[in-house]
């Protein structure tokens, strides 16, 4: 009983029926007028008609593969740019301010100002890119910087030169420290993506667009907006269970 | 060899052929055009499939910004925002029609005892300084002013219809709104919601505002055309959009019929094609219409005095 309960999956489970308990208790305190906090089970109900239209994964599909560009394009940057500022402490100073910057801007003015750089279409995915990048890059940069030197000497000695030293003992070594920064980063972009198809108006094939429209079309009742989002809920606990499988696969093997 | 030869010769003789074809001639494809959604993309029912059309649900900031940077041939704005970009920041566009000609009403919500619109009644407006607040104060006067409370959106407005009371923005009190100012289609949704509630319109505000300007007709939203476009085109694309908005009037399931060419009509127009095409049918709830700019001067230059806009050169319209 006792490894029953202690099973990760099993907690895993657990934690899902807690999520759907508190919904209820949230929806009968909250649901003044029907709809306000639609309970999980008027949300299924929608859920389910909606995942009879194939329009839904048309938006679902075009959501993720726009998330999916700009994360892929972010992470490509991030790992470049990051293994150089990893490599070279004055580079990682000289970029500190930006990175600072990136970071602190306010979402909602970055995506004001790809609507007229990118325009609405595409200011999504430079979200996506934007925010992501500074996480990737940290995540990147502090893996290769605490990649124990004496290693990374010894490899020296043994006439290993910078990129074999980069690629083939500090980048191993900090894959842990990467995969961090992308699992967190990954469930924020889809977050993200969302978020920034409502901002830029965009009214085409997109989980955004669809949301935004349920929204306006009747404020009153959000029970398809958080069937919508159901869409995206299930992805992310997909993504993190399978970000648990390999977290622990990557265990398993350095044990 | 030689068959080959004939052959390319025949190519070239082709492309050039095609090059010689006129570069002034229209179809749907030729312009980039962005529009909101609603009342204003109902004219373009016909370029749902075309991906030069596009719509965006924030006018504000999805298509005026579009507009003061010339990134596309086409806008469609309402008429004060279009001309204000045009005069304020220079964007390089001229006014060329107007196809949505008012889709306000004011709904009473059963409420007033006296069943009349005075002083004492709340009111709940929406878009404050904007289009609708302007337009209300145009056509009542400030009489109201004391019990006159507003919300962001057309949605909120719908919402508080539906729920039969809003929270006041400056007093946080709840309170109860008599009359409701709405825009079509949200009227429609809130008076099929609300049937035996006893909802009702009170007032179509387009008439009203015909009645206070003259018998002018309201320009709410209007077309604005690249001023680098080519001319001939340009008078095409208009001609073809008149002809499709007189279709439309004349047998409006002409509307459904090019909506329901996509799958997402509902999102990219911001509203149901069944619904667009009964208020259509139904005395023109949404506004549909299209008027050139250039021969509706006056009506022009009254909508736009409401906005305080004075003084348009000729060069503006197209």
């Amino acid at each position: 009983m006792k490894k029953f309960i202690s099973n990760r999956y099993t907690l895993f489970g657990l934690g899902i029926l807690f999520v759907i308990a508190l919904w209820f208790l949230l929806s009968a305190c909250f649901d003044v007028n029907s709809g306000i906090f639609p309970s999980p089970i008027a949300t299924f109900k929608e859920f389910g008609v909606l995942l009879t239209k194939p329009y839904s994964y048309k938006c679902l599909g075009y959501t993720f593969l726009r998330m999916l560009i700009g994360f892929t394009v972010s992470f490509i940057i991030a790992l470049i740019v990051g293994i150089f500022a990893g490599n070279h402490q004055s580079l990682y100073m000289f970029l500190k301010p930006l990175m600072t910057v990136i970071k602190s801007v306010p979402t909602v003015a970055i995506v004001f100002l790809l609507i007229v750089i990118a325009k609405p279409r595409y200011a999504p995915i430079f979200v996506v890119i934007i925010i992501c990048f500074p996480i990737l890059y940290e995540a990147v940069a502090g893996g290769f910087k605490r990649v124990n030197n004496e290693l990374v000497q010894a490899s020296q000695v043994d006439g290993a030169n910078y990129f074999q030293r980069v690629l083939f003992i500090k980048l191993p070594l900090s894959i842990p420290y990467i995969f961090v920064g992308v699992a967190s980063s990954f469930s924020l972009s889809f977050k993200l993506e969302i978020m920034a198809e409502v901002l830029t108006g965009y009214t085409k094939n997109g989980l955004g667009s669809v949301i935004h429209y349920a929204q306006q079309e009747d404020p009153t009742d959000l029970t398809r907006v958080f069937a919508y989002s159901l869409f995206a809920i299930i992805i992310m606990l997909l993504i993190t269970l399978l970000e648990q499988v390999i977290k622990h696969a990557l265990k398993k093997k350095n044990d | 060899m030689k068959k080959l030869l004939s052959l390319i010769a025949i190519t070239v003789l082709l492309a050039g052929c095609n090059k010689n074809k006129p570069s002034d001639e229209y179809d749907r494809s030729t312009l980039s055009i962005i529009s909101p959604t609603g009342a204003p993309a109902l004219a373009f029912y016909n370029y749902s499939t075309y991906s030069n059309f596009e719509t965006n649900s924030d006018p504000s900031t999805g298509i005026l910004p579009l507009m003061v940077t010339g990134q596309k041939d086409v806008v469609v704005l309402p008429t004060n925002a279009g001309m204000q970009a045009i005069l304020n920041k220079g964007a390089n566009y001229q006014i060329a029609a107007t196809i949505t000609f008012g889709n306000f009403y004011l709904l009473s919500l059963n409420n007033d005892e006296n069943d009349a619109l005075d002083e004492s009644d709340t009111i709940l407006l929406f878009q404050k300084g904007n289009v609708p607040d302007k337009i209300f104060h145009y056509v009542y006067g400030n009489t109201y002013d004391s019990n006159i409370h507003y919300v962001s959106a057309v949605s909120d407005a719908a919402a508080a219809a539906n729920a039969g009371s809003f929270v006041d923005a400056d007093s946080g009190e709840r309170m109860v709104p008599n009359y409701v100012m709405l825009a079509q289609p949200v009227l429609q949704a809130v008076l099929g919601k609300n049937s035996e509630k006893g909802y009702r319109v009170y007032d179509n505000i387009q008439e009203k505002y015909k009645e206070k300007s003259n018998n002018l007709p309201l320009f709410q939203a209007s077309v604005f055309i690249k001023k680098t476009v080519d001319n001939k085109i340009a008078k095409s694309f208009l001609e073809t959009l008149k002809s499709d908005v007189q279709t439309a009037l004349e047998t409006p399931v002409a509307i459904t019929h090019g909506l329901r060419k996509i799958e997402n009509a509902s999102e990219v127009y911001g509203i149901d094609p069944t619904m667009a095409e009964l208020l259509t049918t139904n005395g023109n709830g949404m506004g549909l219409g299209f008027e050139y700019a250039k021969e509706n001067k006056a009506a022009i230059e009254t909508f736009l005095r409401i906005f305080n806009i004075e003084g348009v050169d000729e060069e503006v319209y197209f």
